[in-house]
Protein backbone atom coordinates (compact mmCIF):
# COMPACT_ATOMS: atom_id res chain seq x y z
CA UNK A 1 0.00 0.00 0.00
CA UNK A 2 1.14 3.61 -0.49
CA UNK A 3 2.82 4.85 2.30
CA UNK A 4 1.03 8.53 1.56
CA UNK A 5 -2.20 6.69 1.99
CA UNK A 6 -1.34 4.81 4.90
CA UNK A 7 -0.82 8.35 6.94
CA UNK A 8 -4.28 9.22 5.50
CA UNK A 9 -6.13 6.52 6.21
CA UNK A 10 -4.41 6.28 9.91
CA UNK A 11 -5.62 9.76 10.27
CA UNK A 12 -9.43 8.92 9.25
CA UNK A 13 -9.31 6.00 11.41
CA UNK A 14 -7.98 8.24 14.69
CA UNK A 15 -10.79 10.40 13.72
CA UNK A 16 -13.22 7.68 13.66
CA UNK A 17 -11.98 6.47 16.45
CA UNK A 18 -12.78 9.46 19.35
CA UNK A 19 -16.63 9.65 17.72
CA UNK A 20 -17.01 6.00 18.82
CA UNK A 21 -17.87 5.59 22.91
CA UNK A 22 -19.06 1.48 22.86
CA UNK A 23 -16.72 -0.59 24.46
CA UNK A 24 -17.82 -3.57 22.68
CA UNK A 25 -16.80 -1.63 19.33
CA UNK A 26 -13.64 -0.37 20.07
CA UNK A 27 -12.78 -4.17 21.61
CA UNK A 28 -13.84 -5.74 18.39
CA UNK A 29 -12.07 -2.88 16.31
CA UNK A 30 -8.77 -3.66 18.13
CA UNK A 31 -8.68 -7.15 17.44
CA UNK A 32 -9.70 -6.62 14.29
CA UNK A 33 -6.38 -4.67 13.83
CA UNK A 34 -4.64 -6.93 15.47
CA UNK A 35 -5.97 -9.35 12.74
CA UNK A 36 -4.95 -7.75 9.54
CA UNK A 37 -1.00 -6.64 11.33
CA UNK A 38 -1.14 -10.42 12.48
CA UNK A 39 2.57 -11.75 12.91
CA UNK A 40 3.73 -8.03 14.54
CA UNK A 41 0.55 -8.02 16.47
CA UNK A 42 1.69 -8.60 19.74
CA UNK A 43 4.45 -6.61 19.39
CA UNK A 44 3.01 -3.56 17.99
CA UNK A 45 0.49 -4.18 21.30
CA UNK A 46 3.47 -4.38 23.43
CA UNK A 47 4.56 -1.55 21.94
CA UNK A 48 1.43 0.51 21.79
CA UNK A 49 1.10 -0.01 26.02
CA UNK A 50 4.14 0.67 26.80
CA UNK A 51 2.86 4.74 25.27
CA UNK A 52 -0.25 4.54 26.81
CA UNK A 53 0.38 2.01 29.92
CA UNK A 54 1.35 5.05 32.55
CA UNK A 55 -1.54 7.86 30.52
CA UNK A 56 -4.26 4.71 31.46
CA UNK A 57 -3.15 3.44 34.92
CA UNK A 58 -2.83 7.85 36.62
CA UNK A 59 -6.29 7.97 34.60
CA UNK A 60 -8.18 5.07 36.25
CA UNK A 61 -7.02 4.61 39.29
CA UNK A 62 -7.74 8.54 39.54
CA UNK A 63 -11.25 7.93 37.99
CA UNK A 64 -11.85 5.09 40.53
CA UNK A 65 -10.64 6.81 43.47
CA UNK A 66 -12.47 9.80 42.83
CA UNK A 67 -15.95 7.19 41.81
CA UNK A 68 -15.68 5.58 44.61
CA UNK A 69 -15.90 8.74 46.83
CA UNK A 70 -18.85 10.42 45.17
CA UNK A 71 -20.58 7.36 44.86
CA UNK A 72 -20.44 8.20 40.44
CA UNK A 73 -17.95 5.27 39.74
CA UNK A 74 -19.13 4.14 36.17
CA UNK A 75 -17.46 0.87 35.18
CA UNK A 76 -18.21 1.04 31.50
CA UNK A 77 -16.26 4.85 31.56
CA UNK A 78 -13.17 2.83 32.11
CA UNK A 79 -13.81 0.06 29.42
CA UNK A 80 -14.58 3.37 26.99
CA UNK A 81 -11.35 4.98 27.86
CA UNK A 82 -8.79 2.41 28.20
CA UNK A 83 -10.25 0.76 24.94
CA UNK A 84 -9.90 3.78 22.90
CA UNK A 85 -6.23 4.63 24.59
CA UNK A 86 -4.95 1.28 23.64
CA UNK A 87 -6.53 0.91 19.98
CA UNK A 88 -5.11 5.03 19.58
CA UNK A 89 -2.01 3.88 20.45
CA UNK A 90 -2.15 0.64 18.76
CA UNK A 91 -2.86 2.30 15.35
CA UNK A 92 -0.11 4.70 16.15
CA UNK A 93 2.76 2.37 16.75
CA UNK A 94 1.14 0.06 13.57
CA UNK A 95 2.36 3.56 11.88
CA UNK A 96 5.61 4.03 13.26
CA UNK A 97 6.35 0.33 12.10
CA UNK A 98 5.15 0.25 8.48
CA UNK A 99 5.65 3.98 6.89
CA UNK A 100 8.53 5.07 5.73
CA UNK A 101 8.14 8.72 5.72
CA UNK A 102 11.01 9.36 3.07
CA UNK A 103 8.35 7.99 0.79
CA UNK A 104 4.98 9.92 2.60
CA UNK A 105 6.19 13.21 2.19
CA UNK A 106 7.67 12.02 -1.45
CA UNK A 107 5.83 15.25 -3.00
CA UNK A 108 6.97 17.52 -0.43
CA UNK A 109 10.63 17.96 -0.59
CA UNK A 110 10.49 21.24 1.87
CA UNK A 111 9.02 18.02 4.51
CA UNK A 112 10.92 16.06 3.51
CA UNK A 113 14.45 17.81 4.30
CA UNK A 114 13.10 19.43 7.23
CA UNK A 115 11.76 16.08 8.55
CA UNK A 116 15.87 14.89 7.42
CA UNK A 117 17.62 17.80 9.15
CA UNK A 118 15.48 17.59 12.39
CA UNK A 119 16.07 13.71 12.89
CA UNK A 120 20.00 14.05 12.05
CA UNK A 121 20.22 16.95 14.82
CA UNK A 122 18.29 15.55 17.23
CA UNK A 123 20.23 11.84 16.70
CA UNK A 124 23.55 14.22 16.84
CA UNK A 125 22.48 16.62 19.90
CA UNK A 126 22.11 13.07 21.89
CA UNK A 127 24.92 11.34 20.36
CA UNK A 128 27.31 14.07 21.59
CA UNK A 129 25.45 14.78 24.65
CA UNK A 130 26.53 10.75 25.56
CA UNK A 131 30.33 11.47 24.28
CA UNK A 132 30.54 14.44 26.42
CA UNK A 133 29.17 13.17 29.74
CA UNK A 134 31.10 10.04 29.27
CA UNK A 135 34.32 12.23 28.72
CA UNK A 136 33.54 14.03 32.08
CA UNK A 137 32.73 10.92 33.75
CA UNK A 138 36.30 9.43 32.59
CA UNK A 139 38.14 12.22 33.81
CA UNK A 140 37.00 12.19 37.24
CA UNK A 141 37.19 10.00 39.79
CA UNK A 142 34.38 10.60 42.02
CA UNK A 143 30.72 12.32 41.11
CA UNK A 144 31.38 15.65 42.10
CA UNK A 145 29.09 17.98 43.91
CA UNK A 146 25.67 19.03 42.65
CA UNK A 147 26.80 22.55 41.66
CA UNK A 148 29.65 21.14 40.00
CA UNK A 149 28.08 18.72 37.91
CA UNK A 150 25.41 21.60 37.15
CA UNK A 151 28.03 23.58 36.12
CA UNK A 152 29.39 20.98 33.92
CA UNK A 153 25.91 20.10 31.99
CA UNK A 154 25.84 23.91 31.04
CA UNK A 155 29.37 23.97 29.68
CA UNK A 156 28.90 20.35 28.11
CA UNK A 157 25.39 21.54 26.69
CA UNK A 158 26.29 24.53 25.07
CA UNK A 159 29.40 22.98 23.89
CA UNK A 160 27.00 19.91 22.22
CA UNK A 161 24.92 23.38 20.66
CA UNK A 162 28.19 25.05 19.16
CA UNK A 163 29.29 21.96 17.28
CA UNK A 164 25.37 20.80 16.89
CA UNK A 165 24.90 24.63 14.77
CA UNK A 166 28.88 23.86 13.33
CA UNK A 167 27.65 20.81 12.01
CA UNK A 168 24.39 21.67 10.87
CA UNK A 169 26.49 24.57 8.57
CA UNK A 170 28.56 22.48 6.69
CA UNK A 171 25.52 20.24 6.19
CA UNK A 172 23.38 23.06 4.93
CA UNK A 173 26.80 24.37 2.76
CA UNK A 174 26.68 20.48 1.42
CA UNK A 175 22.94 20.40 0.73
CA UNK A 176 23.34 23.93 -1.52
CA UNK A 177 26.54 22.99 -3.53
CA UNK A 178 24.05 20.07 -5.02
CA UNK A 179 21.40 22.60 -5.90
CA UNK A 180 18.93 21.34 -3.14
CA UNK A 181 17.60 25.27 -2.12
CA UNK A 182 17.18 25.62 -6.34
CA UNK A 183 13.85 23.93 -6.22
CA UNK B 1 2.68 18.17 29.31
CA UNK B 2 1.21 16.89 25.49
CA UNK B 3 -2.31 15.75 25.70
CA UNK B 4 -2.02 11.87 24.19
CA UNK B 5 -4.71 10.90 21.70
CA UNK B 6 -8.27 9.89 22.83
CA UNK B 7 -8.46 12.12 25.91
CA UNK B 8 -9.93 14.86 24.05
CA UNK B 9 -13.52 15.31 22.65
CA UNK B 10 -13.73 16.30 19.10
CA UNK B 11 -15.76 18.82 20.03
CA UNK B 12 -12.87 20.64 21.20
CA UNK B 13 -9.89 19.63 18.95
CA UNK B 14 -12.08 20.21 15.70
CA UNK B 15 -12.69 24.10 16.41
CA UNK B 16 -8.72 23.66 17.47
CA UNK B 17 -7.90 22.64 14.32
CA UNK B 18 -10.29 25.55 12.77
CA UNK B 19 -8.03 27.87 14.77
CA UNK B 20 -5.40 26.06 13.87
CA UNK B 21 -5.31 25.62 10.38
CA UNK B 22 -5.12 29.28 9.07
CA UNK B 23 -2.73 30.31 11.69
CA UNK B 24 -0.05 27.68 10.40
CA UNK B 25 -0.69 28.59 6.60
CA UNK B 26 0.22 32.36 8.35
CA UNK B 27 3.39 30.81 9.96
CA UNK B 28 4.38 29.02 6.75
CA UNK B 29 4.41 32.30 4.49
CA UNK B 30 6.44 34.25 7.05
CA UNK B 31 8.90 31.16 6.53
CA UNK B 32 8.88 31.43 3.23
CA UNK B 33 10.64 34.60 3.73
CA UNK B 34 13.55 33.62 6.13
CA UNK B 35 16.52 34.08 4.83
CA UNK B 36 18.06 30.16 4.04
CA UNK B 37 21.24 30.69 6.20
CA UNK B 38 19.06 30.49 8.96
CA UNK B 39 17.66 26.91 8.25
CA UNK B 40 20.88 25.19 9.66
CA UNK B 41 20.09 27.00 13.05
CA UNK B 42 16.47 26.36 12.99
CA UNK B 43 16.83 22.54 12.73
CA UNK B 44 19.37 22.78 15.09
CA UNK B 45 17.12 24.36 17.55
CA UNK B 46 14.23 22.57 16.73
CA UNK B 47 16.65 19.29 17.42
CA UNK B 48 16.75 21.16 20.91
CA UNK B 49 13.60 21.67 21.69
CA UNK B 50 12.96 17.72 21.00
CA UNK B 51 15.51 16.79 23.21
CA UNK B 52 14.10 19.63 26.55
CA UNK B 53 10.87 17.85 25.42
CA UNK B 54 12.14 14.64 26.09
CA UNK B 55 13.67 15.64 28.82
CA UNK B 56 12.09 13.87 32.41
CA UNK B 57 11.88 16.04 35.43
CA UNK B 58 10.82 15.15 38.63
CA UNK B 59 8.26 17.24 40.95
CA UNK B 60 6.62 17.08 44.10
CA UNK B 61 4.16 14.25 44.50
CA UNK B 62 5.94 11.80 42.71
CA UNK B 63 5.13 12.89 39.57
CA UNK B 64 7.38 14.29 36.39
CA UNK B 65 6.99 16.89 33.30
CA UNK B 66 9.26 17.98 30.64
CA UNK B 67 10.58 20.93 29.25
CA UNK B 68 8.67 22.62 26.61
CA UNK B 69 11.54 24.57 24.91
CA UNK B 70 9.25 26.55 22.91
CA UNK B 71 10.35 29.85 24.42
CA UNK B 72 13.99 29.05 23.40
CA UNK B 73 12.71 29.23 19.29
CA UNK B 74 10.27 32.32 19.90
CA UNK B 75 13.39 34.46 21.12
CA UNK B 76 16.08 33.05 18.84
CA UNK B 77 13.63 33.03 15.32
CA UNK B 78 10.72 34.88 16.53
CA UNK B 79 6.92 33.46 17.28
CA UNK B 80 5.67 32.97 14.13
CA UNK B 81 8.94 30.47 13.21
CA UNK B 82 8.59 29.28 16.74
CA UNK B 83 4.98 28.23 16.31
CA UNK B 84 5.75 26.09 12.67
CA UNK B 85 8.81 24.46 14.20
CA UNK B 86 6.66 24.06 17.52
CA UNK B 87 4.18 22.18 15.97
CA UNK B 88 6.34 20.27 13.30
CA UNK B 89 8.35 19.33 16.35
CA UNK B 90 4.82 18.06 17.90
CA UNK B 91 3.77 16.48 14.41
CA UNK B 92 7.17 14.04 14.07
CA UNK B 93 6.92 13.32 18.15
CA UNK B 94 3.44 11.92 17.85
CA UNK B 95 3.92 10.58 14.24
CA UNK B 96 7.30 9.09 14.99
CA UNK B 97 8.18 8.51 18.44
CA UNK B 98 4.50 8.07 19.29
CA UNK B 99 4.23 11.11 22.03
CA UNK B 100 1.37 13.31 22.32
CA UNK B 101 -1.31 12.80 19.76
CA UNK B 102 -2.87 13.81 15.99
CA UNK B 103 -6.13 14.39 17.43
CA UNK B 104 -4.69 16.66 20.30
CA UNK B 105 -1.98 18.26 17.99
CA UNK B 106 -3.96 21.44 17.23
CA UNK B 107 -4.86 21.78 21.22
CA UNK B 108 -0.95 21.43 22.09
CA UNK B 109 0.30 23.55 19.02
CA UNK B 110 -1.79 26.21 19.66
CA UNK B 111 -1.11 26.17 23.41
CA UNK B 112 2.70 25.34 23.55
CA UNK B 113 3.93 26.73 20.09
CA UNK B 114 1.25 29.41 19.49
CA UNK B 115 0.72 31.15 23.32
CA UNK B 116 3.76 29.84 24.64
CA UNK B 117 5.58 31.55 21.59
CA UNK B 118 3.74 34.21 21.72
CA UNK B 119 4.15 35.31 25.80
CA UNK B 120 7.81 34.33 25.66
CA UNK B 121 8.51 36.63 22.67
CA UNK B 122 6.24 39.42 23.24
CA UNK B 123 7.23 39.71 27.09
CA UNK B 124 10.91 39.27 26.30
CA UNK B 125 10.19 42.01 23.79
CA UNK B 126 8.75 44.34 26.88
CA UNK B 127 11.23 43.29 29.37
CA UNK B 128 14.64 43.59 27.07
CA UNK B 129 15.32 46.73 28.03
CA UNK B 130 14.92 47.19 31.83
CA UNK B 131 16.67 44.01 32.59
CA UNK B 132 17.94 41.66 29.27
CA UNK B 133 18.69 38.74 31.61
CA UNK B 134 16.32 38.33 33.54
CA UNK B 135 13.56 38.89 30.44
CA UNK B 136 14.32 35.96 29.30
CA UNK B 137 13.81 34.29 32.68
CA UNK B 138 10.52 35.93 33.19
CA UNK B 139 9.04 35.54 29.55
CA UNK B 140 9.56 32.02 29.88
CA UNK B 141 8.42 31.26 33.12
CA UNK B 142 5.19 32.76 32.14
CA UNK B 143 5.40 31.43 28.51
CA UNK B 144 5.38 27.82 30.43
CA UNK B 145 3.09 28.62 33.34
CA UNK B 146 0.35 30.25 30.53
CA UNK B 147 0.59 26.91 28.50
CA UNK B 148 0.32 24.92 31.31
CA UNK B 149 -3.40 26.94 32.60
CA UNK B 150 -4.28 26.13 29.11
CA UNK B 151 -3.52 22.99 28.80
CA UNK B 152 -5.20 21.98 32.05
CA UNK B 153 -8.15 24.14 30.96
CA UNK B 154 -8.62 22.37 27.74
CA UNK B 155 -8.78 18.76 29.49
CA UNK B 156 -10.55 20.07 32.74
CA UNK B 157 -14.02 21.34 30.53
CA UNK B 158 -13.99 17.94 29.11
CA UNK B 159 -16.36 16.53 31.27
CA UNK B 160 -18.46 19.61 30.93
CA UNK B 161 -18.81 19.23 27.20
CA UNK B 162 -18.83 15.75 26.26
CA UNK B 163 -20.89 13.60 28.54
CA UNK B 164 -23.06 10.54 27.88
CA UNK B 165 -26.88 11.58 28.76
CA UNK B 166 -26.62 10.61 32.34
CA UNK B 167 -23.29 12.79 32.83
CA UNK B 168 -20.94 10.41 32.77
CA UNK B 169 -17.95 11.56 31.29
CA UNK B 170 -16.72 10.83 27.26
CA UNK B 171 -13.21 11.72 27.39
CA UNK B 172 -11.24 13.11 30.20
CA UNK B 173 -12.69 12.94 33.75
CA UNK B 174 -11.50 15.36 35.91
CA UNK B 175 -12.88 19.06 36.33
CA UNK B 176 -11.21 22.30 36.34
CA UNK B 177 -10.74 21.73 40.29
CA UNK B 178 -8.37 19.19 39.69
CA UNK B 179 -6.63 19.53 36.27
CA UNK B 180 -5.61 23.38 37.03
CA UNK B 181 -4.12 22.07 40.65
CA UNK B 182 -2.42 18.68 39.18
CA UNK B 183 -0.99 20.48 35.85
CA UNK B 184 -0.11 24.54 37.34
CA UNK B 185 1.24 23.53 40.39
CA UNK B 186 4.17 21.05 39.21
CA UNK B 187 4.36 23.55 35.85
CA UNK B 188 5.50 26.52 38.35
CA UNK B 189 8.88 23.86 39.07
CA UNK B 190 9.36 23.10 35.33
CA UNK B 191 8.79 26.61 34.30
CA UNK B 192 11.72 28.03 37.00
CA UNK B 193 14.21 25.06 34.86
CA UNK B 194 13.22 25.87 32.10
CA UNK B 195 13.78 29.82 33.06
CA UNK B 196 17.07 29.00 34.03
CA UNK B 197 17.87 26.80 30.65
CA UNK B 198 16.46 29.79 28.72
CA UNK B 199 18.56 32.29 30.17
CA UNK B 200 21.57 29.76 29.60
CA UNK B 201 20.95 29.21 26.08
CA UNK B 202 19.26 32.25 24.71
CA UNK B 203 22.40 34.14 26.30
CA UNK B 204 24.65 32.00 24.53
CA UNK B 205 23.07 32.41 21.36
CA UNK B 206 23.22 36.35 21.46
CA UNK B 207 26.95 36.06 22.32
CA UNK B 208 27.25 34.27 19.41
CA UNK B 209 24.99 36.49 17.42
CA UNK B 210 22.11 33.74 16.20
CA UNK B 211 19.35 36.29 17.28
CA UNK B 212 18.11 37.77 14.88
CA UNK B 213 16.29 40.83 15.20
CA UNK B 214 12.75 39.53 14.57
CA UNK B 215 10.21 42.00 13.39
CA UNK B 216 7.41 39.24 14.54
Amino acid sequence: MNHLLKVILYCIAIIAITLVHQPLVLISALIMAMGVTWPLAFKLLWRALRMVLWVGVILSVGYAIMGLLTQQFDGQYLLVLNSRLVLLSFLTSWLMHTVCWRQALARWPNAQRWLVVVRTQSDLLRQLSLQYRDAVRSRSGSPGSLRKRYCAGAAMGLAVLDKSVHNSEALTMGMRSRGVFND
Amino acid sequence: MHIADGLISPQTYLPALAVAAPLWWVALRKARHQSEHLLPRLAVFTALAMVLNTLMLPLPGGTSGHLIGVSILAMVFGPWIAFLAYSLMLLLQALVLGAGGITALPINALAMGFVGGWIAWGLFRLLRPLAPKLAIGIATFCSVLLSATLIAVVLGVQPIIATTPDGAPLFFPFGLAITLPAIVIPHAFIALAEAMITMLIVGHAQRRKWVEVQPS
